[in-house]
């Protein structure tokens, strides 16, 4: 089981951040293939709410999408700020990793951090580390 | 209703703490420095709800990551989270919501750490020495969707009974025009 890559997406659609490992053999390192994973996200959400049969009371809807060859697990806070990881589709669900990022890192390393400004890429070193080394520790996270 | 009242407690628990006595020093030396750059009250008063809006949205965040409490999007939702679980996580107090409709509420509070020390000399009868916590309330709303107005209609340092901010409803931000479609 591997990780391809991994995203943080503004309410605004500006993708933060983005980290790409060795699995990942095409490359999404671009601004085209964020926004079309923005778009996606976006959509899925409306549709999401749209077919639930009644609302949810934590107001999240969606949890992850799933092909045969990935697995696309998401997160999004009540800020609408959205964490996005892509795997492995034999990965079990990572909705709570998701969730442990954005409450020990993000607010820790990245809201906490007097310059950064909200809505700028992410470049804060301690957060880029400590979230590199938290994934690693993941148990789907396996060199290939 | 009572739930909330205990995260704002559990949180304030776990969360680091600093000396009050600092912490109104502090506030007291940065809002006379304003006053000082600015010259003008109403300036002043513009410049703590700025400095305000901009701390509020972030301390949203944490306090949705340290509480986990669900997201709501509504507005009268928001009060008592505002008052129970924001005030006692960042300021050790608590807030009472004081005639909620779906337009507008009130926060009052008798204690404030922010005001320990204080006294309002004259000439600055129009001061509003916390406005920021006015800038905290916009600007952590605005995080969620909700645009409000809000500003001290009471104030114990004026020589009122009690602090009283009033809350407004403006409006409700969609994220875009595509969730519009499926709502």
């Amino acid at each position: 089981m591997t990780i391809f890559n991994f995203l943080i997406f503004n309410p605004s659609g500006l993708c933060l951040y983005f980290k790409e490992f060795p699995a990942a053999t095409s490359s999404k390192n671009n601004p085209d293939s964020w926004k079309l994973m923005y778009g996606l996200l976006h959509g899925l959400k409306g549709f999401s709410q749209f077919m639930a049969p009644r609302p949810s009371p934590s107001g999240r809807y969606l949890r992850c999408l799933s092909t045969h060859e990935y697995k696309l697990h998401c997160f999004e806070t009540a800020t609408c700020v959205r964490f996005v990881i892509s795997t492995d589709p034999r990965t079990p669900d990572l909705h709570d990793q998701l969730a442990t990022i954005y409450n020990t890192l993000y607010v820790e390393y990245v809201i906490k951090n007097p310059l950064y400004k909200l809505g700028d890429r992410i470049d804060c070193e301690l957060f880029v580390t400590r979230l590199d080394s938290y994934l690693r520790s993941l148990p789907c996270f396996a060199s290939s | 209703m009572a739930n909330f009242a205990r995260s704002g407690e559990m949180a304030f628990l776990k969360a680091d703490k600093i000396n009050s006595e600092i912490f109104s020093l502090t506030y007291g030396a940065m809002v006379a420095q304003i006053m000082k750059d600015y010259e003008d009250i109403e300036e002043v008063n513009r410049q703590l709800d700025r400095m305000g809006q901009n701390i509020g949205s972030r301390l949203i965040d944490e306090l949705f990551a340290k509480t986990g409490i669900p997201v709501s999007s509504n507005f009268m939702e928001t009060a008592e989270v505002i008052a129970k679980v924001g005030f006692k996580m960042f300021l050790g107090i608590t807030a009472n919501v004081v005639n909620p409709t779906p337009q507008q509420y009130s926060l009052t509070f008798r204690d404030n750490p922010m005001v320990d020390f204080v006294e309002l000399p004259d000439n600055c009868a129009n001061l509003r020495y916390c406005n920021l916590l006015c800038g905290v309330i916009r600007g952590a709303l605005e995080q969620v969707q909700i645009k409000v107005e809000c500003h001290f209609v009471r104030d114990m340092l004026r020589g009122d009974e009690t602090n009283e901010i009033q809350v407004r409803f403006l409006e409700q931000v969609r994220e875009s025009a595509l969730d519009q479609s499926f709502a």
